[in-house]
């Protein structure tokens, strides 16, 4: 998805789906209600405002030309921006917190530690919020009804009485922490997963299916220009083994996760 | 050999001029299971504190604790961390972080151990509590039981001789209470750890127990064995928070020693009572209109979720004290929300007054109140005396005064309400509710945390609320409370109402649900559900002879 190499862009693009669906289950309604506006909204903006390009297709009532480089140009730049949401949102499901805990907590411990905490609070903080905010209405405070600056002030002291609220659970909190002896040692960071022979495998892959691509890029074997006219692409040997390698690399997860 | 040994304790509060502890001393020997009680703000948390230096308060302290043979002052930091356990009252609030499997881990990491040994220790105490299956959960998504052993589990995997326990169960249903106590059975028994548990519910702690110790206003007023408790507690206030077979044993007799499991209970009893006879079920008509109805009601949080409650139906009359029972996360608090208007139902009706609840206009001025399960969800001013007042229209100054001492406030005006114990938090929440005159009053788990003899003022307010023919619906899980002062009762169940019935008829139909009476009097006085019913039976066969 970071070259604009019609080849990658639909290698990604694939390999994308293939992993969204295996991770999920299925493919979610979401990909048709939401993704697939969100990207072809762009590509019809590139499409009317991009008027670059030497084959014209027709002219706008404004006498700006429409070409054919630049309808492309909006396709694949969608096919980019659909392809990058799908890795994200693999990535989201992937990389779970207990795993970012594990790169981080060596580095830091009591980062990790902050890090478990915060995601633990914040929830906590949003549904007390809305417990106080529901009972409090009982007690006459409303936040729906009534007049506007009453409501505003009911409002702002819900939201006062859940920081109260944190804080004073946070005495205890404190206490638990205290009692279960935290600081009295240089803290470690305990994690659910081990480095093994495995990943050292799988990292060797990474790099070298890294390296061959960039160093294709590097050479040039991946430029590709949409304008003034669309490039003839590229089947030559060395191009071949980098799309390979492309290909490789954005299906590796699913490989080695057989 | 002694664990703990406390000579002539007394400690004050920096704030306070109250003594919340005088003249302590007690021996606590290696491998005891000893139970602490008394009412609420009698100093058990206090000396529970005291025992642990790292969550001390501050305070003036006069006499000594001796910890294995030292001063518990001198102990090094490392050693109180992982040689004595601490667990509290509320179970989310001791939780740190996200997971379950962090939090086990959380105590071994503070004291730099290895990811090896942790993961030996961690997987070794998840083992022994079975709670593989919650391991990679959030600790959000537990149910208040599981978070309590989460707890528990958090603090024994440092591997502790000595396990304190501040009300651990008094968040948690009787089932999950009584799961609870078991595990600490087990604790105590298979590995010899010395437990301290103070406990308002005694029903489960009793038959575990090597020891009983009762407070009452910073003193100890009793130490002895649990057989014992009975006869020595005779006429004094605790009496009646102990277990009904203990109750019903030293009311009756005057040995020394008393049975204090249901069986030891059931057994005297057969024994002791030869001509069975049913218990009269006192006649209970209430001919009044219906007040509130519901039909139907269906109710999701969430389009995605399933449903919570499933087509409950529910008529109550006016005047009549409803008690609704079931377990935790039946969806109890759910129902109250919904009847109370709080949140629109899915689907169905509810009629309050004849009239449409949706059709009702100014719901919380003087027509519903509602007290939330949490205290704390209802507290706005930053002094009690300014709560009370600001949830309030139209009530003189005297009307409060005279609520606030019923509410045994008086001496907490000026405290922030926070900084009160549980019960008086419970206190204070139920004060405002009851002051704002409405005529109809839900209440979720109203005993929570109250000591027995504010249990019996709450129950006479709610009968004068009655005869104003003010209707009050409840649900709880106290069985014995809604047993003894509730007009009917029902059980929550799948989302639904069932098996509703007067007290009497209720109890006397379930048989593990229901009353510790009952349940040691079902074969030789059917329909007896409280221990005064035993009592009456008794002192009646006695009379007839």
């Amino acid at each position: 998805m970071v070259y604009m190499n019609p080849v990658c862009l639909m290698i990604s693009f694939v390999c994308s789906l293939f992993h969204l669906y295996y991770i999920k289950k299925g493919v979610t309604k979401s990909i048709f209600t939401f993704m697939l506006p969100a990207a072809l909204i762009p590509a019809l903006i590139n499409t009317l405002f991009n008027h670059r390009g030497m084959t014209i297709l027709a002219y706008f009532p404004s006498g700006n030309p429409l070409t054919f480089e630049s309808v492309i140009y909006g396709l694949f730049a969608a096919v980019m921006l659909l392809s990058a949401i799908n890795w994200f949102s693999s990535f989201g499901e992937v990389m779970t917190s207990d795993k970012i805990r594990y790169l981080f907590g060596r580095l830091s411990p009591s980062l990790a530690l902050i890090f478990s905490m915060t995601l633990r609070f914040v929830p906590l903080f949003i549904s007390k919020l809305k417990e106080i905010i529901k009972y409090q209405s009982a007690f006459g405070k409303s936040v729906y009804e009534g007049k506007p600056v009453a409501r505003l002030k009911n409002a702002l002291s819900a939201f006062s009485l859940v920081t109260t609220y944190a804080l004073e659970n946070s005495i205890d909190t404190a206490d638990s922490m205290k009692g279960r002896g935290y600081g009295l040692a240089k803290r470690t960071c305990y994690t659910l997963f081990k480095f093994s022979k495995r990943d050292i495998i799988s990292l060797t892959v990474i790099l070298i299916l890294s390296g061959l691509i960039l160093w294709g890029a590097m050479c040039g074997v991946l430029d590709y220009y949409f304008f003034p006219t669309v490039d003839q692409i590229s089947f030559s040997p060395i191009s071949v083994s980098v799309y390979l390698s492309y290909f490789l690399l954005c299906m590796y997860p699913f490989i080695s996760g057989r | 050999m002694e664990l703990i040994k406390i000579n002539n304790l007394s400690f004050t509060y920096k704030t306070g001029q109250v003594t919340a502890l005088k003249d302590i001393d007690l021996v606590i020997g290696k491998g005891e299971f000893v139970t602490l009680c008394g009412k609420s703000g009698c100093g058990k948390t206090t000396l529970l504190r005291l025992l642990k230096p790292s969550i001390s308060p501050f305070g003036e302290k006069t006499g000594e604790i001796f910890y294995k043979g030292e001063p518990i002052l001198k102990i090094s930091e490392l050693e109180d961390a992982s040689k004595i356990g601490f667990v509290m009252q509320n179970p989310d609030s001791q939780l740190i972080t996200e997971k379950v499997w962090s939090e086990l881990a959380f105590g071994l990491e503070s004291l730099g151990f290895s990811n090896g040994e942790i993961r030996r220790k961690v997987s070794e105490m998840v083992s022994f509590f079975g709670i593989e299956d919650i391991f990679h959960k959030k600790t959000s998504e537990l149910s208040g039981g599981q978070k309590q052993i989460v707890n528990l589990a958090s603090v024994l995997v440092m591997q502790p001789d000595f396990l304190i326990l501040d009300e651990p169960t008094s968040q948690l249903d009787p089932i999950c209470a009584s799961d609870f106590i078991k595990t600490l059975e087990k604790i105590n028994r298979e590995l010899g750890i010395t437990v301290i548990l103070s406990e308002h519910r005694l029903e489960e702690a009793f038959p575990v127990s090597d020891r009983i110790i009762v407070m009452d206003g910073g003193k100890i007023i009793c130490d002895t064995t649990p057989q014992k408790a009975g006869k020595l507690l005779k006429g004094s206030s605790m009496f009646d928070a102990l277990p009904a077979p203990v109750r019903i044993f030293s009311s009756l007799c005057d040995e020394e020693e008393g049975p204090i499991t249901v069986r030891e209970g059931k057994k005297w009893l057969s024994e002791a009572l030869k001509n069975k006879m049913p218990v009269a079920i006192p006649a209970n008509e209430n001919n009044s209109p219906v007040f509130l109805q519901a039909k139907d009601l269906w109710f999701k949080y969430d389009d995605g979720d399933s449903y919570v409650i499933k087509g409950a139906g529910l008529s109550v009359k006016k005047g009549e004290f409803f008690a609704l029972l079931g377990g935790n996360g039946a969806g109890k608090s759910t129902l109250i929300s919904l009847l109370g208007g709080l949140v629109p139902c899915r689907r169905g009706k509810i009629i309050i007054d004849g009239k449409d609840i949706k059709k009702h206009k100014g719901l919380y001025d003087g027509f519903i109140s509602i007290l939330p399960q949490n205290p704390l969800l209802t507290f706005s001013e930053n002094t009690v005396l300014k709560d009370i007042k600001s949830s309030l229209i139209n009530v003189d100054d005297e009307e409060i005064n005279e609520a606030i001492r019923i509410f045994g406030l008086e001496k907490l005006t000026d405290s922030h309400p926070y900084d009160l114990s549980g019960g008086e938090q419970q206190k204070l929440a139920l004060c405002k509710v009851f002051l704002r005159k409405s005529r109809i009053v839900f209440l979720d788990e109203p005993t929570k945390g109250l000591d027995v003899a504010f249990k019996k003022t709450l129950a006479g307010l709610i009968k004068k609320l009655n005869e104003n023919s003010v209707t009050v619906i409840m649900v709880s899980h106290d069985i014995e409370f809604s047993a003894e002062y509730a007009s009917r009762c029902a059980l929550f169940f799948d989302g639904n109402v069932t098996a509703l019935d007067e007290p009497y008829s209720f109890f006397k139909n379930n048989y593990f649900y229901t009353t510790g009476a009952n349940r040691l009097a079902r074969d030789i006085l059917p329909g007896a559900i409280l221990p005064r019913d035993i009592i009456n039976a008794f002192k009646g066969e006695g009379e007839n002879e």
